[in-house]
């Protein structure tokens, strides 16, 4: 029987309206968890198969071995598509030139993902494209012109012939690291045996190129990791390039957006159930005083709540499908060989949220409801207290939902912890700035009277209230400033106009003709940074083995390879100094060392360097250590030691310049004129970076809209918890005569204080946890938001008001006599 | 009768089984409420009791009908809409019968309330100043109308009220005082004190 009054119940409570902001809130909290997801996950692989064409597959092994049948068969088991590559260095030889070269030899299916562009001729975008097969041998551009060959000419590498074929235009795995490379060659893998370069020793890359869908691929890592020995290990991608950089912060901030968004969307459906709690309770001691149980009474209104979190989890879980498809759809035009990834993360994700949703936050005060005692009919309920034990179920759930979401159990503890601290650190400037609103109201005009009067009458209610909105806002304004601040960076890494064609091995009698060539063109030549190659050979007079080189752990071969040492008297651009000082004017036999290089050998302040340049040992102290923001497509450098050390070894010179599209004429001129000159085009390294940080854009964008509506929704809950005493507040004031536009006047003044007190207590929040953030999180130099200074109180004033007064126009603007009937007979 | 604060409603309360006493015995249809635990008391009520209060206490998620109908449904009476639309008949409701509360005035919600308390032919009746907050007019006709169901249904009314014209229709009258309950043979004396709730 309690069926039929429950069911009839549920749907006039819904028709009414009763139910929605617990509809709404729950809707958000499930939607936000699908979407972000299914959008992270969408996004991520997206990326990762984005990323997976610099890889020209979408998993790599490196091995410093020959190939293993072994591995080829476990992947061939696994019917994953692989290819092989291997790198080695290696003199070339024309009829009149030999040049050292970087020989990438591979097998018929590379690349596995990405494109590989070659061309039948010997200009860039000029002749067919080429088909690559055995016999064959593609060549870098500028190699044309040093080896003095021609597309069909022969060229001798060890032992082989090979017959030039063209040029490679565009390359998927290229090294993103652009400097100091040797030329590269592409051959066909069975070419290799031919040459037999490949000796007992010869020092060689190897790599095993795999495709395939996700599962196949991490059964086929699974059953790597146990046959892998410590030559072989898999290729991530490298964190050090932009790429890596832009969605590893990109990740953070998504992971961080959705938390917020749904600790948001979560208080608002705590503050609903509260509402329904209150507005129930007499309902709850009619039933019970007419005969129904306390049972029987949770049992209908315990059910209420289960068929609205039920209709709302499908009804997000359902939404949240559909835009995950879209997003499948937006990406599979941007990325066109994309194959959309449909996990059931997302699905379980949502129905989880929804279960700690529905059982941590509203479960309590619906519980609670039906142990209204029956007296209630003939008493006037005690006035709500503040229930420490749905607080502690509430904040267990925001707990939960964190650790749930973002998988670390560290970061949700500190995250849940920050969010402990802001609530009590509101709470408490809360009451202090309502408290003090008492002396501001003498003397005012009476609508901002009683507006402050309303304000300090609600005192703990308008606490929680301030508090809650403050947190909304800051949540908002937090995600606002830190979206902007990424773009902003990712931006400055690679501005409108950088150069995107450096030039490499300028000798010291070709720099007077470059810059004429330059200005004859009318090209913005950049500075030339003399370059000197030297090897790095002692440290306090210690004999290095290491490998000292960090280009050689991403891409290239050999031991010792020689580093590519500057001078300079002034500290580069995107360079800081992180312990010792820079160069004096009384500065000699100095050198300053990258940090990241320095940690990895272990070189500390003081220390001794020892070079080996052109046969000749330099010594030099370390006297700082340098950050260099990798992330910049700048020359940036390892060593840079004083000028007296190297002014006298013979240098060549590095420079750039930016370059249009339609002018790519200009670098055939060029490498005719100067066929020494290393040209190096960085423009589809700068495309495919500021594609991948567009895409991201979009992403980040949408998750910000959801937090606002999150943030909305937690207002709205609020104010439609004062909403019945509003009610007989402005039934009794109207009686009284209060005027239409009196209450109005007076309604919008209490709104905007509190949206404007909310305001700056967001902002305050906002500035340091950004502060915080932008170092820990992101990895960004620390700088004061000046903006956010008067965006935070002014959107907190507007907001709050515009939302107050949408709500409470209908309320307004109703008769007087209505109003005194409803708070009388209801 | 008494004065507010008296201990009218804690006694009315006590004598339903909403309430407990902290010592004595109370037996209502010749069952010891003071031996029963809440959910007894509550199945109690839904056999035994009915109940009027002063502000109509109707659920506004439910029409005129299903609001009388509601402890019948809760007692697990089968005709219970049957008897319902009687009831609906007899307080002159028949055409709002699918209003919500809001919709009706407060007269016509006390009217629905009194149909409510007689659906489940209760032996006792509990009404809380049930014209109270009703023009004079008004609590007039609800007063007749549940004296009226009250003779009908051969119900025992225990009505509390500060009003004498009210309390002198009642076969006997007693007065709270401070929580003391003193029985009143002449009326008059109840007039000339002066009572508030």
């Amino acid at each position: 029987m309690w069926v039929s009054i429950a069911w009839r119940l549920f749907w006039r409570e819904l028709k009414r309206g009763e139910l929605w902001v617990i509809a709404f809130a729950l809707f958000l909290a499930v939607f936000s968890v699908v979407m972000l997801t299914g959008i992270t996950e969408s996004v991520r692989s997206a990326l990762y198969q984005r990323s997976a064409s610099f890889l020209a597959a979408d998993l790599v092994l490196r091995s410093s071995r020959p190939f293993r049948d072994e591995l080829l068969q476990v992947a061939d088991e696994l019917e994953v598509q692989q290819a092989q590559q291997m790198l080695f260095d290696s003199m070339l030889f024309s009829a009149e030139e030999m040049q050292l070269v970087t020989v990438k030899a591979v097998s018929s299916a590379y690349p596995l993902r990405g494109e590989l562009v070659l061309r039948y001729g010997s200009e860039v975008g000029q002749g067919a494209s080429g088909r690559f097969e055995p016999g064959d041998i593609w060549l870098e551009p500028r190699l044309l012109s040093l080896l003095a060959v021609e597309p069909g000419d022969s060229l001798e590498l060890g032992m082989a012939q090979l017959r030039v074929a063209g040029i490679i235009e565009a390359e998927p795995d290229a090294p993103l690291n652009v400097f100091g490379g040797n030329p590269r060659v592409l051959m066909h893998l069975d070419d290799v045996a031919a040459t037999e370069v490949v000796q007992p020793g010869s020092r060689i890359a190897y790599r095993y190129l795999f495709a395939g869908s996700a599962g196949a691929l991490s059964e086929l890592r699974q059953q790597f990791d146990d046959r892998l020995s410590v030559h072989e290990q898999w290729q991530e991608l490298d964190p050090e390039t932009a790429i890596g950089a832009a969605m590893e912060r990109a990740e953070s901030f998504l992971l961080l957006a959705g938390l917020l968004g749904i600790v948001l969307a979560a208080s608002a459906s705590a503050v609903a159930a509260n509402r329904y709690r209150q507005r129930h309770a007499e309902a709850v001691a009619v039933i019970k005083a007419l005969g129904a149980t306390t049972g029987t009474a949770r049992k209908i209104y315990c059910s209420h709540l289960l068929l609205v979190s039920l209709l709302s989890s499908l009804l997000a879980i359902g939404a949240g499908l559909i835009l995950m498809v879209l997003v499948q759809q937006g990406i599979q035009l941007w990325l066109e060989d994309y194959q959309p990834v449909f996990s059931r993360r997302p699905l379980w994700m949502g129905a989880l949220t929804a279960v700690i949703c529905a059982g941590l936050f509203s479960a309590r005060p619906v519980w609670q409801l039906a142990a209204v005692p029956s007296m209630a009919v003939l008493r006037q309920l005690p006035e709500w207290r503040f229930d420490v034990w749905h607080l502690l179920t509430g904040a267990l759930a925001v707990w939960l939902l964190m650790w749930l979401f973002s998988k670390e159990l560290m970061l949700s503890l500190i995250l849940f912890a920050a969010c402990v601290l802001f609530a009590l650190i509101l709470m408490g400037l809360a009451a202090v700035l309502v408290r003090v609103a008492r002396p501001m109201a003498a003397g005012q005009s009476s609508a901002l009277k009683l507006a402050l009067a309303n304000l300090r009458r609600r005192l703990w209610q308008n606490s929680f209230q301030l508090l809650t909105f403050s947190m909304a806002l800051f949540l908002t304004l937090l995600l606002y400033f830190l979206r902007m601040e990424l773009l902003e960076q990712w931006q400055q890494q690679i501005p409108e106009g950088a150069p995107n064609q450096f030039l490499v091995n300028i000798a010291e009698h070709e720099r007077s003709g470059i810059e004429a060539f330059a200005a004859e063109h009318q090209l913005e030549l950049d500075t030339f940074y003399p370059i000197v190659r030297g090897r790095l050979t002692e440290t306090n007079q210690q004999q290095l083995r290491q490998r000292a080189s960090k280009e050689e752990d991403t891409e290239r071969v050999g031991v010792g390879r020689e580093l590519n040492l500057t001078w300079t008297s002034e500290l580069p651009a995107n360079n800081s100094v992180q312990s010792g000082r820079w160069f004096t004017a009384a500065t000699a036999a100095e050198v300053s060392v990258e940090s990241e290089l320095a940690e990895r050998l272990g070189i500390e302040l003081g220390d001794e360097l020892t070079f080996s340049i052109g046969g000749q040992t330099v010594s030099a102290s370390v006297t700082s250590i340098r950050l260099v923001d990798w992330n910049t497509l700048q020359p940036n450098f390892y060593m840079i030691l004083s000028a007296d050390l190297l002014a006298d070894f013979p240098a060549s010179y590095l420079s750039a310049f930016y370059l249009d599209a339609e002018r790519s004429a200009v670098l055939n001129q060029l490498n005719r004129q100067f066929p020494t000159v290393i040209v190096l085009n960085v423009d589809a390294i700068i495309q495919q970076v500021q594609d991948i940080i567009a895409q991201v854009t979009v992403a980040l964008s949408s998750i910000l809209l959801l937090v606002f509506a999150a943030a909305v929704l937690v207002l709205v809950a609020q104010v439609q918890a004062t909403m019945e005493q509003r009610e007989q507040e402005l039934a009794i004031l109207r009686t009284l005569g209060a005027r239409y536009a009196f209450l109005r006047n007076a309604m919008l003044l209490e709104f905007a204080a509190l949206g404007a007190l909310a305001g700056v207590l967001a902002t305050i929040l906002a500035e340091s946890v950004l502060g915080v953030l932008q170092y820990r999180l992101f990895e960004l130099p620390f700088q004061l938001h000046w903006n956010l200074w008067w965006i935070g109180p002014g959107f907190g004033i507007l907001v709050v008001t515009l939302l107050g007064w949408w709500q409470l126009r209908q309320l307004l603007a109703t008769q007087s006599s209505v109003l005194m009937r409803r708070a009388i007979y209801t | 009768m008494g004065a507010s604060g008296s201990g009218k409603s804690t006694l009315l309360g006590i004598l339903a089984g909403l309430d407990t006493a902290s010592e004595g015995e109370v037996f209502l249809a010749g069952h010891p409420l003071h031996q029963l635990d809440e959910d007894s008391r509550a199945g109690l009520r839904a056999s035994h009791v009915g109940f009027v209060f002063q502000s109509f206490l109707l659920l506004p998620g439910l029409t005129a009908l299903e609001n009388i109908t509601l402890p019948a449904e809760l007692a697990g009476i089968h005709n219970a809409k049957a008897r319902g639309l009687e009831l609906l008949a007899k307080v002159g409701l028949s055409e709002r019968r699918d209003f919500y509360p809001t919709q009706l005035s407060g007269g016509e919600q006390q009217r629905v309330a009194i149909a409510r308390a007689f659906i489940t032919e209760p032996r006792i009746l509990f009404a809380d100043e049930p014209s109270a907050n009703l023009d004079e007019k008004t609590g007039l006709l609800v007063e007749d109308l549940l004296f009226e169901l009250n003779q009908q249904q051969g119900t025992t009314l225990v009505l509390v009220t500060h009003k004498t014209e009210l309390a002198e229709r009642c076969q006997q009258q007693y007065l709270m005082h401070h929580g003391q309950l003193e029985q009143q043979t002449e009326l008059a004396s109840i007039s000339e004190q002066r009572h508030v709730g």
